[in-house]
């Protein structure tokens, strides 16, 4: 399988520098511009997988290239940088067709695990008729909300049960804390603490019991990984 | 939090209260009845006035017939009486002779009105006893006795003069009730305009208490209100020019500050990969160490930027209808596993409330700082709760804990940013979590009070907004 290509759009060289790092460390090929003007042409010629887009560019703005990208039919997944944090800034850019929305600054591991949850999406569409869902030994029944591993019943309350959808729905990828809290909770800001952490290890408490290899595993400095 | 609060007034009373509390209104009522009074005094005046001088004139009227009938002799009186009741068109005069014991001698009054002086004064007497189908007239007599005893009665009808009277009078009460109709209409009318103005001026001072400096009160008619209202649109100008600057200012660094620090952290980043290939333990640690305290550093910027963020909202574009019981059991599922992994019980209680107008976003940000730092204070092994409560005023949400409790005098700057306590310095966090809640509630106009719950401190949001006029 090729790389995916990812264009990023960023003025900022040492922010620029540390997408282009963080991506090249994970295998992606990453095409970095660092202004408006040259990102619209490179974003318009449809030729990546991916892109990180600046809100705030010098010569063409940022809402500006996602705007002009969509509505000449362009859909590569667009991940918003910005400084600018709040909800309305983020309702903004989401609403211009950008997929996902990351405040600056931000963490190398959080961007690549966002980045990794959009190129997933875009090339393995969810089949919209599969009503179960399978990782290893767990089977989670999307209609009845019941869960199994290795046919034996799992009790989960509500929380934990969307919890492990979402994590089964990103299997293999690592997905970050604010990626669940944003997910499961529907919340933007930082929950800080160990909030998150105390939900997982109830969760894993559960559909891990001790002495087996864990399914639920947690990456350093960046989040969980449902293997 | 300072007391703010003004009663809430109850409402049934309001808009008859409101009303006196007009000054106009008030003014127009005193001046109503001041103006009343004032008419009924004059319509005594006039009526006491009339009548006076017509009755004057009948007296001399009389006095004249009188000495005219003195000089005729004896004789020829009762003939000149009788001669008179014939001549007379309008019959307006009535004539009586009586012996000097009372017998009616001559004329067409039949009965010598009782107590009546002879002495030539004039008296106005409601009935008289007269000949023919005439009804008692109400009338002015006039007696005198004559040289040989007999009494000489002259009475003359007054009913024409009272009817002028009436007319005046009834002229008078006409014209004042129209008068007092139209003042009254009037006073409304401006109090109405004035108290119109006055609600503008109000509406708008409620959206500058909430925070809009970019209000301005309405101007408009060119009086004392007026003068004051630009005198305070001149001052607000000014507030919010400084506010900016000192807001500008206050961004600017936080924006500018953050941006390095973030390059920072990525290059201790960098660095700590270098040094993790080192035999060096400690550069390791202390790389380390480093990054650990920039990210709180960029925590707190955050933070900051944050309250700056929510704080100049205004975005009640993310205001809805709201089911406050949801919402809290939604903290309360939230956090209760954590308060699980400290060992701490978390109640959820909810009573029914309506729903509330609320960013939604904004106020679980705010319940979820507040329990995060009851959880954070609380031993192990302590109770947290959160309540949600119905009062007569509103919903009103509790966080109640029984930790060490905030001194009364900690409890005001706690609220306020960047305070932490001497004792906490070596808790975790941006110190900043109360400055959020404190934010929220100033954007949704809600009250939050801190409270010794003894032991523990009890956090109270009052989910109305504070009264302000």
């Amino acid at each position: 399988m090729r790389p995916s290509r990812v264009l990023a759009i960023e003025d900022d060289e040492i922010t620029g520098n540390e997408i282009v790092r963080a991506l090249q460390s994970r295998g992606y090929s990453v095409d970095w511009v660092d202004n408006g003007q040259e990102g619209m042409v490179r974003a318009i010629s449809g030729e990546y997988d991916l892109i990180t887009l600046d809100r705030m560019l010098p010569r063409v703005d940022g809402l500006t290239i996602l705007t002009t990208v969509r509505s000449i039919g362009i859909r590569t997944p667009v991940l918003m940088l910005s400084s600018l944090g709040d909800v309305d800034e983020r309702v903004r850019g989401l609403r211009a067709g950008g997929d996902d929305y990351l405040t600056k600054p931000f963490d190398p591991e959080e961007m690549s695990a966002r980045l990794e949850a959009l190129l997933r999406r875009n090339q393995s569409p969810a089949a919209p008729t599969q009503t179960t869902l399978c990782v290893g030994p767990i089977e989670l029944d999307l209609i009845s909300r019941k869960v199994q591993r290795d046919g034996q019943e799992i009790e989960l309350l509500p929380t934990e049960y969307r919890v492990l959808e979402f994590m089964m729905r990103h299997a293999g990828q690592t997905v970050t804390r604010t990626m669940l809290f944003e997910a499961v909770w529907g919340y933007h800001f930082d929950p800080g603490t160990n909030l998150i952490d105390v939900h997982m290890g109830r969760l894993r408490k559960k559909i891990d019991p001790s002495g087996v290899k864990p399914l639920i595993e947690t990456v350093r400095g960046a989040g969980y990984i449902l293997a | 939090m300072k007391a703010t609060l003004v009663d809430v007034p109850v409402p049934t009373l309001l808009p008859l209260r409101r009303r006196w509390h007009s000054t106009t209104f008030r003014l127009m009522a005193v001046y109503t009845v001041i103006f009343s009074v004032s008419v009924t005094l004059l319509m005594g005046f006039i009526s006491w006035a009339v009548t006076g001088a017509m009755e004057h004139e009948t007296d001399v009227v009389m006095d004249w017939q009188l000495i005219y009938f003195d000089s005729m002799p004896h004789g020829d009186l009762i003939d000149a009486i009788y001669g008179r009741i014939e001549h007379e068109h309008m019959h307006t005069n009535y004539y009586g002779l009586f012996a000097a014991d009372g017998r009616h001698l001559a004329g067409d009054m039949l009965m010598l009105p009782p107590n009546l002086p002879v002495n030539r004064t004039g008296v106005t007497l409601d009935t008289l006893a007269v000949a023919g189908p005439e009804r008692a007239p109400v009338v002015r007599v006039m007696a005198e006795q004559r040289r040989d005893g007999e009494k000489l009665v002259l009475a003359r009808d007054l009913t024409h003069v009272l009817r002028v009277r009436q007319r005046i009078v009834n002229a008078l009460i006409l014209g004042g009730i129209l008068c007092m109709v139209t003042g009254i209409a009037g006073g409304l009318a401006l109090s109405m305009r004035q108290m119109r103005r006055l609600k503008g001026i109000r509406h708008a001072t409620q959206l500058i208490a909430q925070g809009d400096l970019g209000q301005r009160l309405p101007a408009g008619g060119r009086d004392e209100i007026d003068m004051l209202v630009h005198l305070v649109n001149h001052m607000l100008e000014e507030v919010e020019r400084l506010m900016n600057e000192v807001k500008g200012a206050c961004d600017g660094i936080a924006h500018d500050l953050r941006t390095p620090l973030a390059h920072m952290h990525t290059l201790l980043g960098h660095i700590a990969e270098r040094t993790g290939e080192l035999p060096d333990q400690e550069l390791s640690t202390l790389v380390q160490r480093a990054r650990i305290e920039t990210n709180a550093l960029l925590d707190r910027f955050r933070a900051m930027l944050r309250i700056s963020e929510i704080g100049t909202l205004q975005r009640r574009g993310g205001f809805a209808a709201l089911q406050l019981e949801t919402l809290i059991h939604e903290v309360g599922e939230l956090y209760e596993p954590l308060a699980e992994s400290r060992s701490i019980r978390l109640m959820v209680q909810t009573q029914h409330v309506g729903t509330i107008r609320a960013d939604r976003d904004l106020l679980f940000e705010a319940l979820g700082n507040l329990l995060d730092n009851a959880l954070k204070f609380t031993p192990s092994g302590g109770l947290v709760r959160i309540e949600l409560n119905a009062t007569p005023s509103g919903p009103r949400v509790d966080v109640i804990d029984n930790g060490p409790g905030i001194p009364q005098a900690d409890r005001d700057a706690v609220l306020q940013r960047f305070y932490r306590s001497e004792r906490t310095q070596h808790v975790a966090g941006s110190g900043l979590g109360l400055s959020i809640v404190s934010t929220v509630m100033r954007v949704h106009d809600f009250t939050i009070r801190l409270h010794d719950a003894a032991p523990g401190t009890r956090a109270t949001i009052e989910c109305w907004p504070r009264i302000l006029a």
